[in-house]
């Protein structure tokens, strides 16, 4: 239960900080000449 | 006993400490927003003409002094309610600064809305601002209290959902206001109050989950160390006493000077890097995006090295590699290196970063736990006066020196300057010894 409390708190803050982290990569791709795909 | 209450967050036993970062970073990943607040900027300037600006609306610079006036709060807040957050515990704190920063989202839809620059200064600068303060300072004394064994990894995870928060603010403005902007809204209020109602949920989540250790807890497993630096003291310096103290203002110059020779970066990193390299304003964008994760990891990393290397270690490295790196730039410039200068200054960035996270640390070794959250808050007023500074100094140098040079050639004294301001950084840094005994809290006082 416990590890399952630890793992559900996580999951709410690395969740959109993923997100978060995944839209800057994907606006870094162009200074490396690389085309994203997805928006 | 109000629900509110510190004492009412007092942890159970068994209670892990790990449930705390998450509550911590699900505050800041909030109020981090604030950094993302530069989306906003042009459909706000074009609020009544929709497709264009039209007579009547704001500037882009009528908008930013919003952004300006929050930081200004920022600081300033923190500093002035640093004793109430100690007292009032976490819990009452966080949604406090839920309840300003969201609602300050919420005035600040309504000011686009009604078109009142007035309501927008007041709402997003003066009450989100308020909530800016409140949000930054509690989690952060919260989680050293939790991690005295690793007070620097701790306060890195907290500082580093702070730029996180803008990493989530921007896209997730930008995908709103694209999803619900109308032939007559740019969508801006709209997504504000999206995001207000999104943010009252985390920031209410973490206000739940945040729980304050016991007197005297300590963590499982932890031995007293054997070779403690003389810095680190287990008495405590009262918040009143700390600021009375040199090592109190020789921090504030230390946060002041790295904060500022990094915000200047921040800042001016798009048209720096196309005068600089004549690079596409795509792929100058792609440069922001790259640094401003940088900026995030450094905070984490930075922040968790220092708990080996030790405080005034660390921030040694940060001013010393920081400014050969500056000192480099022209240099690497003249190389015509891209890949370089992206190298350089994302490492000053990850320093940047490193060196906001690494501040309540270095304050916990030297005035202790007690009112570290106080003490922190009176010391970001260095963030505040830096994040006028920096700028200030960038805009007017690269403006005055491109009327007589190329722009190419523009940044080269900036980046003199900022080995300067690093430089002075450094020697407060030298400077800092332990907190005369005289300062500190007689040991039979509670604590």
């Amino acid at each position: 239960m416990k590890a399952l409390t630890l793992i559900l708190v996580w999951t709410w803050i690395t969740v959109p900080l993923g997100w978060g982290v995944y839209q800057s990569v994907l606006k870094s791709l162009p200074l490396f000449g690389i085309t994203a795909v997805a928006k | 006993m109000s629900f509110l209450s510190r004492e009412a967050t007092i942890a159970s036993p068994g209670f892990s400490r790990w449930l705390v970062p998450p509550a911590a970073i699900a505050v800041h990943m909030c109020i981090g927003q604030v950094y993302g607040f530069s989306v906003f900027k042009k459909p706000l300037a074009r609020a009544l003409g929709i497709t264009a600006p039209i007579a009547g609306d704001w500037s882009e610079a009528d908008v930013g002094v919003a952004y300006s006036i929050a930081l200004a709060l920022l600081g300033l807040s923190a500093a002035f309610f640093g004793k109430w957050v100690e007292r009032s515990g976490p819990r009452k704190t966080m949604l406090a600064s839920m309840v300003c920063f969201c609602s300050g989202l919420a005035l600040t839809a309504l000011a686009v809305r009604w078109h009142q620059l007035w309501l927008l200064y007041a709402g997003y600068g003066l009450i989100g601002g308020i909530g800016l303060g409140l949000g930054y300072i509690a989690p952060v004394s919260t989680l050293m209290k939790w991690f005295p064994d690793r007070p620097g990894m701790a306060t890195g995870m907290a500082i580093m959902g702070f730029g996180g928060g803008a990493l989530i603010g921007g896209p997730l403005a930008e995908e709103l206001m694209e999803r619900l902007h109308t032939d007559t809204s740019v969508g801006a209020s709209e997504a504000l109050l999206v995001m207000a109602g999104l943010y009252a949920i985390s920031m209410v989540f973490g206000a739940m989950l945040v729980r304050v250790p016991k007197e005297g807890w300590k963590p499982a497993g932890s031995e007293p160390k054997e070779h403690v630096s003389k810095l680190v003291t287990t008495a405590n310096v009262t918040v009143d006493t700390a600021w009375k103290t040199p090592q109190f203002w020789l921090l504030w110059v230390v946060l002041c000077m790295n904060v500022s020779a990094g915000i200047g970066i921040l800042g001016q990193a798009s048209p720096m890097i196309q005068d600089m390299f004549k690079v596409t304003p795509k792929a100058a964008a792609g440069y922001v995006g790259l640094i401003s994760l940088c900026n995030l990891g450094g905070r984490f990393f930075w922040s968790s090295m220092s708990d080996i290397i030790g405080r005034k270690g660390i921030y040694c490295i940060y001013f010393i590699l920081g400014a050969a790196l500056y000192a480099s730039v022209p240099w690497i410039q003249g190389q015509g290196s891209v890949t370089l200068f992206v190298v350089a200054t994302g490492l000053i960035l990850t320093m940047y970063g490193g060196g906001f996270a690494t501040i309540p640390a270095y304050l916990r070794d030297l005035f202790g736990s007690y009112q570290v959250g106080a003490i922190h808050g009176r010391l970001i007023t260095a963030w505040s006066v830096a994040a006028i500074l920096g700028p200030q100094l960038m805009d007017r140098l690269s403006v005055a020196n491109k009327k007589v040079m190329p722009p190419e050639q523009a940044y080269n004294s900036i980046f003199h300057l900022m080995v300067g301001l690093l430089v002075v950084g450094l020697i407060s840094n030298l400077l800092v010894r332990p907190v005369d005994f005289k300062y500190h809290l007689a040991e039979n006082t509670p604590a």
